[in-house]
This record gives structure tokens, sequence and C-alpha cells, in this order.
């Protein structure tokens, strides 16, 4: 699976800067692989992204996330960081 | 048919209630009625599901009593007695929030910068409002003051979660800092808007919530340091780029669209007039960017007037703010309120109106 991210909005309304971040999970040891893939398998990501109208706060940034799934389709999610849990942020950070 | 109401059990009163109205109620309900609001959205959403329209955030008004029934007591009622009470915590590198509690109110100072800019930055804003407009705290009722230093890792952003204030460290690349004291200014004066009535953060209404929150960062500043509209740079955010990143600051009122000019960042967007709008779905209708149309607006009118720009132009900005009472105001509806309020304060026929409105003309937008 390979994800790539990017970000848009924040206080510049640039996002977090810098280029789009490719993760090949395949290239991740064992138990973060199975981390990162369950927590960004497709249909966790809709539900998370459908759950995201109406927040609150201001200067909030953008996820934009597309997963390459095994098959080779592609999932386009763009998901508020204030819909997401801090745990995947966190892992966000690491990744 | 009600989106809503397909597939869900049938309300009469939910089916008629169209998204625009959800998302006012989701601002100035209760508590319950906002998470009402919020849920029907979130349904109306999942029926148009696939569609990528996803926004930064809400600004969101606590409970005012019943349903519709807001008032902006912050207006209402003059603060007399100073309820300055901050909290500043420690995100450790990670996500969740506030933190580890790290200087409260009273407490000597912590030895870490960010903590310690934080809290006497939150001291400079909580006076501004406090003493130039009678405003107790964000709320306008004492709310404590949360703030969260060194959120994430490595994280370019500070924002208003609706609660509270959240600064990043930066990556030391594109960024270096965010407890600057007009950005500590700028996330809390979200939170006043968001406690006088709100203004949804989309399109128009979205780039006067940010421009507000840009004016009173840069007059904190201004009052801090004691200087006159001449005597400033009226820049948002000086200081917290990267050493290497061509730029002076992330905003100009004074020259909108010159704060920087990068191979990383990119051309500051910004336009100083209407002529330059600039219509995008990104970046929630471009909040962050058609601000520059009325931040360039109470510049001019500043430098018209003179002075100490927390006073008479700081004084119509922030009644405008609290008899609005529109939260999905475009740029027209807030210029014709500074003129309504000046004129008010002033007098048809006073300088102040006189120069409010050519600063108006001048952006291009006449009242
Ligand atoms: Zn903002």
């Amino acid at each position: 699976m390979l994800i790539i991210i990017s970000t848009s909005g924040g206080i510049g309304g640039t996002g977090l800067g810098g280029t789009e971040k490719r993760v090949e999970t395949d290239s991740l040891d064992t138990p973060l692989r199975e981390k990162v893939c369950d927590r960004f398998d497709p249909a966790t990501l809709k539900t998370l992204a459908g759950s995201a109208a109406g927040l609150r706060g201001a200067d909030r940034v953008v996820y934009h996330l597309t997963v390459i799934d095994g098959a080779g389709d592609r999932h386009r999610f763009d998901i508020p960081e204030a819909a997401m849990p801090a745990n995947m942020l966190d892992m966000l950070d690491t990744l | 048919m009600c989106a809503i109401c397909d597939g869900h059990a049938r309300n009469p009163i939910t089916c008629i209630v169209p998204p625009h109205m959800l998302e006012v109620l989701a601002i100035r309900g209760s508590k319950k009625t906002a998470a009402m609001a919020r849920s029907l959205l979130d349904q109306t959403r999942k029926v148009r599901h696939e569609r990528a329209e996803f926004r930064t955030g809400r600004a969101m008004l606590e409970e005012a009593g019943a349903m519709g029934g807001f008032v902006s007591t912050a207006l209402s009622r003059a603060a007399t007695q100073s309820n300055l009470d901050r909290a500043i915590h420690d995100g450790e590198g990670k996500a969740g929030l506030p933190g580890k509690l790290l200087r409260k109110e009273g407490d000597p100072a912590s030895g870490d910068a960010a903590v310690d800019e934080a809290y006497d930055g939150a001291g400079n804003v909580y006076r501004l409002y406090f003493e130039a407009f009678s405003r107790d705290s964000l709320d306008g009722n004492g709310m404590k003051l949360v703030q969260t230093v060194h959120h994430r890792r490595n994280y370019n952003n500070a924002f208003w979660n609706g609660e509270q204030m959240v600064y990043g460290d930066g990556d030391g690349e594109i960024f270096q800092k965010f407890t600057e004291l007009s950005v500590i200014g700028h996330e809390m004066s979200h939170g006043v808007v968001q406690f006088s009535g709100g203004l949804l953060y989309e399109g128009q209404s979205g780039a006067l919530n940010e421009s507000f929150a840009d004016v009173f960062g840069a007059l904190t500043v201004q009052r801090k340091l004691g200087l006159e509209a001449h005597e400033t740079d009226w820049l948002v955010g000086k200081g917290i780029l990267g050493p290497d990143i061509r730029g002076v600051a992330l905003r100009s009122m004074k020259a909108p669209g010159t704060a920087y000019s990068d191979a990383l960042l990119g051309q500051d967007p910004q336009p100083y007039h209407m002529d330059f709008f600039v219509n995008t779905t990104g970046d929630s209708g471009g909040v962050h960017i058609n601000s520059g149309v009325p931040n360039h607006a109470f510049y001019l009118f500043a430098q018209y007037l003179g002075g100490k720009a927390w006073e008479k132009p700081g004084t119509i900005w922030y009644q405008t703010m609290q008899r609005l009472n529109n939260p999905v105001a475009t740029f027209a509806q807030w210029a014709a309120q500074t003129v309504e309020v000046a004129i008010g304060l002033h007098g048809a026929g006073s300088l102040e109106v006189l120069f409010l409105k050519r600063a108006w003309k001048l952006v291009g937008l006449p009242v």
C-alpha cells in the first residue's frame, strides 16, 4: 500500500509546508506496518472524512490523503486534522 | 427532496432546515442544538458522499440561551473586574490536548521560552481587550486562557480549536516559532469572534474572521510597544519564518502580497483590492488570502486618522464584531456595519466617518 500525504490550510494558508510525503508501507517494520495499514485503511478513512462537518476552530490544517491499495486502486480523502484522533496525528508525525 | 431526510427518520423540522442554516445553528445553538446541527450536517455530507469538500474549522458560539436567542454579552456587559487566568501546557511533541500543565496564573517564569512567551503574550492580549474594550477574556465572562505549546513534532502551525490556543515549534526551516505576540493575539481573537456570534470559516465571512484576528493581533503588538499607526510595520507573524526563507512575516496589512516570496513557501497571495479578489476552493475559500482586503482597509483608516490604532479604529472594528449579528457576512456588509458604528460613535459628518469611507473605497468596497 502506498500513502501520499499533503496538507493545506493552517495559519498561513500554506498547509504544514514541504513537499508531499510518500509512505510505502512495505518498507515499514512489521508492527508499524500493521498499525499504519489499519489506520489508513480506505474504509476507515472514509468514515473519518464523513465525520468532518461542522468542526470548530480556526487555522486548522486539512490533510489530503491518497491511498493506493494492493490492487492498484486509488482512494482520495480530504480530512481536517481536527477530525483525526491524536494517536493518528502522532503516527503521521513519525512517518 | 431534502437530502438530510433521505434514508433517515423523517423529522419535519430537520427536513426544512437547509445546510446553511445548520451551519449557523452549529455556531449559535445551545450545546444540544449545535450537536444536532453537526450531526445533520454529517448526514448531509454522507448523502453527498464522495465529494471532497472539507473545511478547516467552524467558529462556534457557546450557549447563549435558547436557540436563536443570541445576545453578545460582551457588548451588553462592560467588564469592571479583571479575571485574567492563564494556563500554559506542554504538548511534549504529541498531538493530545491540552498536555502537561507547566505554568498557571501567578506562577514565576518557567524558563521554557515558548511557555513564557505564551503566558506573557496572553496577558498582553487579555489587557488589550479588557482595558481598551472592557471585555473580560475571550467569552466576555472571564474564560480561562488555556494554551498548549510544543504541539506535535516539527509542527508548522498555530491554531484555535474552539476551546484553546495551540502552538507548534515549527520545523526550523520554514517556520522557527509560533509564540510571537501577533500570532498569540491572532489565535485568541479567533476565540473573541467565536464568542461574539461567529463568522463562518469559509469564503468572505471566513476571510473577515481571519482579518479580525490579524487586526487585533497587530493591535496587541502596537499597544504593547506604544506605537502609533505611522510608527508600526503592520506585519503579522513577524520573525516567525525560517532563517533562510525570503520574507519578513506571514502577512502585511500595509502591503498585502509582499510579506514573502520564497521557493519553499511560494509568493504571498494576498490581494489589497477587490479587483484582485481570489476565487478558490482551497484554504476554505481563500480565508487567509482575501483577508488582505479588509486588512488593508483597516490599515488605511488607521493611517488617515493617525494616533493609536487600537483606540478609535480598534473600537470601531471591535464594536462592529459585537453588533454584526451575521455569521455569513460579506465584506460589503462588514464595511457597511463599520460605517454605521462609526456614525454612532463620532457622527455622520465626522472626519472619522469620512476617512473610514475613503479607506473602504480605496480597497474597492465603497459604502
Ligand atoms: Zn487565523
